[in-house]
């Protein structure tokens, strides 16, 4: 289950008048959409930030000083303190950014990758609907992090193949999706005369039928980036994450989470930057919705 | 209406037979010998091989998968590796708690989610429905193993209000129920509340209010029973979630339910156990949402096909 | 429009329906028993079934050994009450008088020959370990004699086995399978109900032969989960935290409400390097290695102090261990060094190098630490986690470079040396380790009834292993339990959950 799973019908706001100018364009309509455009305002930054991490961090994020280990945020010119090695905090958690987002778009690049054609296939070929769609049933039949775990359990642990196995796990939904605009445009009378013309099904499928499918595409990729990192701060909770040092926020949340009690500074804030960051993607996909999907607009 | 029900229940039977087939599957590919984490750290070399020829893993695989269909569909299930227990007695043991929970979770989170959906949409662009949405935004972002972390950080240790592990009475089911019911609330809320605002909007409900009917009437008798169409199918969507969630949020609170169950038996390499608790989950997955079409088609006759 | 919200009534009614929800699930019980909170599943509970040494922990109060040890590790009579050398293979048994199983099986020295043929069998799970055992017989119904495979002075280390394991003869035919879930001994407690897993429950038997404990009912729970079991510890739901991770000791050090039973352990913790994989077959960049690790400051910080450091092979607790050559340990920090015997070795410039670690925090703490010294002397450490049992499986066949795992710190000296035997290469030799002299005196010490002479082989094979590092010693680890103030007589056993005598109250 998802966000991005049905279309909600109907947001909020009814349009003034004097803001119509700015509607024409989609971007114009995200500007009105103000939740959207805080969520593009808070992954815009931590894009920076990602980019930046090398030169914002005000220490060397894997430097040990064990001792001066779990210092309270502000202690020596620590901003969020350090965790368990004495490392800086607020410096792993800048880096950290990095991680988080490329967890999160390789999740949805793998499973783009391998659900979108699928999809396409099943929607568009009567003969392939049947044995994809009943695949793509069965997987969805299976929790996704029951399938997730299993990946992992297989491939082993490790950030890279975590991503793998939420990739793994969220392709059907993809397919699921990709097949049912497929589907409905198989017959239009403008793909129909394509093919009259002799354009061969790839050359329909990709030039002509494919284009239409960006708009609820794009939508759904956002939200899956936000489960995708949930997923993976789940599997690094169950020990399955990335390896240490790397300062991935599931993984820091992890092991911190042992000091809870003691020094919740190590779990705390890893944690709110995971929310953040989802946050920041959800409310982007809701905007991004409202604005791309014309099944939703009035 | 029958024959509807039999065409579902039909079709399930095939999904059952995919289901085992990609449960044995997925097995025969995790790395890891049983027979050495049964013999242990100090076992030798001729303990383990015993241990496997013991454990029938020798044979060929489609023996062993006609082995593993034929005992599934006598439900003879087989014992454990690790507690040479029979997996069944080890499923039905901890089923109870995983499905109560899921429920209590459902419950909590069908009833806030509604509620607030409900509000959100009789009070539609108020500071209600602001708090409202931010509060649903809040809710699917949040990853549930943190918050359950933070409530029995909160709630049990620093208050002292409710127990932190296992599931021996009513109070202990407040705090699980609640961080794994966040997710599908929060999403319940955002659904009723669209779907109430589209409802609302309609042609009937506006002919109801132009009848003079109170704006709580109209909510209450015409909108919400269309509206809930799409709110099922979320809840029936959300108990596959429920179910899935249950891995987590039972190794935080210490559940001894199925979540915990496939954890452990993956990590211990209990072929059979991880098996069974895989499939018992999807198949309820499965029921969940063959009961979420049989409801829909009961509220709306015309999706009977 | 109108906007009036109805939280008020619609509150209630969610209230009414939450609690109407609530209502259905059963209410907790009235007995208020001893809970142990243990953080490694109780699975079999036959003696013959399970390698996991919680189990012999716990249940060491239904189940009994010959002999047994105090908390300072002498041995102590248990179900035998005294015992004599007959001959270089014979040693003969008196055994308790009036002791009976719990299902009514007097206990006798054919019930102890049955027992030793069942754990030595081939079915039986320590057979390896029962190696030794030669075979037993009855001399009268209270005298058994017990032959060994060869002189083997280590025969009460043998007997007092991590897993107690004599049990009722009868019990075990009559019961078959369901023997596993309610194994029935000598202790003061028999298992009422077993669910691997989750909980053993324990119940007082009113004629145990030591006097019957005062503690009626006791229950093991498995919390696996580091925090949740030391939050239901702190609300009261757990009385005994029977492991406490190092990293909650501050915290738990500083109630008021709890007492810190600390003491070693039986395991001592060890950084094995795996001599066959180049550039660690070099026994220069081993000991380059050695110095390179400040495992004296992980122990104190990571590691909260829970252990000391000594040799590479033996800690303390086990027989034939030397205070004068082994109480140290032999590489102090020294990068310097660490740098030379590299540049030596012909690795100025480092190398990379895997750590192989299971997924518990203690060896990830473990690992992390040693990757950031390690970095300073350049070597590139990357960390890999497996889940225990693919752990076990793959630094047995020898997959890690560097690993940390638990070898026993108790008993005598020929538990620990097949460590360093090239025949347990594959199993418990995780540093793929072979030497042929040291294989020469390993089996030579095994049979030498000479006890001096048998301590200075010991110092030989240890001075010898000292200088070529095929493993360092983390720690010998202490073992630190949280017990409620109000729980008296819980004391300290490597061990052992004892509960014979604690008693509840104030």
């Amino acid at each position: 289950m998802l966000p991005g799973d049905t279309v909600s019908p109907e947001r909020s706001d009814v349009a003034a008048p004097a803001r119509r100018a700015l509607q024409r364009t989609w971007f114009g309509r995200l500007l009105r959409n103000r939740l959207g455009l805080i969520g593009a305002i808070i992954l815009v930054t931590e894009l920076a930030i990602a980019v930046l991490a090398p030169a914002l961090t005000p220490f060397d994020p894997f430097e040990q000083d064990l001792r001066n280990r779990m210092l309270p945020p502000g202690a020596d010119g620590h901003l969020l303190g350090t965790d368990e090695f004495g490392r800086d905090q607020f410096s792993r958690i800048l880096l950290g950014t990095r991680y988080s987002l490329l967890v999160g778009a390789t999740v949805v690049i793998i499973s783009f990758v391998l659900g979108v054609p699928a999809g396409a296939i099943a929607g568009y070929y009567r003969w392939a609907d049947g044995p994809i769609m009943r695949l793509v049933d069965l997987m969805l039949a299976f929790p996704q992090i029951l399938l997730a775990l299993i990946v992992v359990a297989t491939l082993g642990t490790g950030l890279f193949n975590v991503m793998i196995a939420v990739g793994l796990a969220s392709a059907p939904a993809f397919a699921r999706l990709t097949r049912g605009v497929v589907l409905s445009l198989r017959e239009a009378d403008y793909v129909t005369a394509t093919q009259s013309l002799g354009s061969n099904d790839g050359r329909v499928i990709v030039r002509h039928i494919l284009p239409n499918t960006a708009a609820p595409l794009i939508v759904q990729s956002t939200f899956r980036v936000a489960t995708g990192i949930l997923s993976a701060a789940a599997l690094s909770f169950l020990g399955l994450g990335a390896e240490p040092p790397t300062p991935e926020w599931g993984a820091m949340l992890s092991t911190g989470r042992t000091y809870l009690f003691t020094s919740p500074h190590l779990s705390i804030y890893p944690g709110i930057a995971i929310f953040i960051t989802v946050l920041g993607f959800n409310i982007l996909g809701d905007g991004l919705r409202d604005v791309l999907d014309p099944r939703i607009r009035r | 209406m029958a024959l509807f029900l039999l065409r579902r229940l039909l079709a399930f039977i095939p999904l059952l037979l995919g289901m085992s087939v990609v449960v044995f599957l997925i097995l025969q590919i995790l790395p890891g010998d049983p027979a050495a984490i049964i013999g242990g750290q100090f076992a030798t070399q001729e303990d383990i091989a015993e241990i496997r020829e013991d454990l029938g893993l020798n044979r060929p695989l489609p023996v062993q998968y006609a082995t593993f269909l034929r005992k599934l569909v006598t439900f003879d299930l087989g014992t454990s590796y690790a507690t040479r227990r029979p997996v069944a007695e080890m499923i039905s043991r901890r089923y109870p708690a995983t499905i109560s929970l899921a429920f209590a979770a459902m419950a909590i989170a069908l009833t806030l989610g509604t509620l607030a959906g409900m509000i959100a949409a009789s009070t539609r662009n108020s500071a209600w429905d602001l708090l409202t949405m931010l509060a649903s935004q809040a809710g699917i972002s949040i990853p549930g193993f943190w918050l359950g972390l933070l409530l029995i950080y909160y709630f049990s240790v620093q208050l002292g209000w409710f127990p932190t592990s296992g599931l021996s009475g009513p109070r202990y089911y407040v705090l699980p129920a609640l961080a794994l019911s966040v997710f599908s609330m929060a999403f319940i809320a955002r659904m009723t509340r669209a779907s109430l605002v589209e409802t609302l909007g309609l042609d009937y409900i506006r002919s109801a209010r132009a009848k003079g009917l109170t704006h709580n009437r109209v909510v209450f008798k015409h909108a919400l029973r269309n509206a809930f169409i799409p709110v099922i199918t979320i809840a029936g969507l959300s108990f596959g979630y429920l179910l899935g969630g249950s891995v987590v949020i039972e190794a935080v609170f210490n559940i001894n339910g199925l979540g915990r169950l496939v954890v452990d038996s993956i990590l211990s390499r209990d072929y059979p156990v991880i098996q069974v608790s895989i499939l018992v989950l999807a198949v309820n997955v499965a029921a969940a949402n063959l009961v979420v079409d049989v409801c829909y088609a009961l509220l709306d006759p015309r999706l009977r096909y | 429009m109108k906007r009036t919200p109805r939280p008020p009534v619609l509150l209630r009614l969610v209230l009414v329906m939450v609690s109407a929800l609530l209502v259905f699930v059963t209410p907790t019980l009235a007995q208020d028993p001893l809970v142990l909170a243990v953080r490694t599943p109780l699975l079999n509970l036959d003696p013959t079934q399970e390698s996991s040494s919680t189990m012999g922990f716990a249940m060491i109060n239904v189940m009994e050994n010959l002999v047994t040890t105090s908390p300072d590790g002498a041995y102590e009579p248990m179900l035998a009450t005294s015992w004599e050398v007959v001959d270089d293979t014979t040693w003969r048994f008196h055994l308790r008088e009036g002791v009976t199983f719990h299902d009514g099986t007097p206990f006798n020295a054919e019930a102890v020959v049955f027992n030793l043929d069942r754990m030595a069998a081939p079915e039986s799970l320590h057979s390896s370990n029962f190696g030794w055992y030669a075979g037993a017989s009855v001399v009268d119904d209270l005298t058994v004699d017990i032959s060994t495979n060869g002189a083997y002075p280590g025969i009460l280390s043998g007997l007092n086995f991590y897993i107690p394991f004599i049990v009722s003869p009868t019990a075990v035919e009559v019961l078959g399978d369901d023997f596993n879930s309610a194994p029935v001994g000598t202790g003061p407690y028999r298992v009422v109900s077993h669910e691997a897993r989750n909980l053993t429950v324990v119940e007082a038997v009113d004629d145990y032969w030591g006097g019957v404990p005062a503690v009626k009912r006791a229950e093991f729970l498995y919390v696996p989960e580091d925090n949740t079991r030391l939050a239901s510890y702190m609300t009261g739901e757990v009385d005994v935290l029977t492991f406490v991770e190092s990293s909650q000791i501050p915290l738990l050090g500083m109630r008021d409400d709890t007492v810190l039973v600390e003491g070693p352990s039986d395991l001592a913790d060890m950084l094995w390097f795996n001599t066959q994989k180049p550039p660690l077959d070099s026994a220069t960049v081993r000991q380059a290695l050695a110095y390179g690790i400040d495992l004296d400051l992980i122990l104190e910080t990571v590691l909260e102090n829970t252990g000391t450091r000594y040799g590479v092979a033996l800690a303390p607790g086990v027989w034939g261990f030397d205070p004068e050559t082994m109480g140290a340990s032999p590489y102090p920090y020294d990068p310097e060094r660490a740098r030379e015997l590299l540049a030596e070795a012909g690795f100025s410039d480092g190398f990379d190098i895997e750590f192989l670690i299971a997924d518990r925090p203690e060896h990830a703490r473990i690992a992390e630490a040693v990757q950031g010294q390690l970095a300073d002397i350049g070597v590139n450490v990357s960390i890999r986690t497996l889940d225990w049992g693919t752990f076990l499986s793959a630094t047995a066949a020898g997959e890690h470079e560097l690993m940390v795992v638990g070898t026993y710190a108790f008993g005598d000296a020929d538990r620990i040396l097949p460590e360093f035997e090239s025949s347990s290469i594959g199993s418990r030799n995780r540093s793929l380790y072979s030497n042929a002299e040291i294989d020469a005196l390993i089996a030579q010490q095994r049979n030498e009834l000479d006890a001096d002479v048998r301590r200075e082989l010991i110092k030989e094979i240890v001075a010898r292993l000292t200088e070529e590092a095929p493993r360092l010693m983390v720690r010998a680890r202490k073992q630190v339990q949280a017990v409620n103030a109000s729980v008296q007589g819980y004391i300290h056993h490597p061990a052992k959950f004892d509960l014979r005598n604690v008693t509840i109250g104030n």
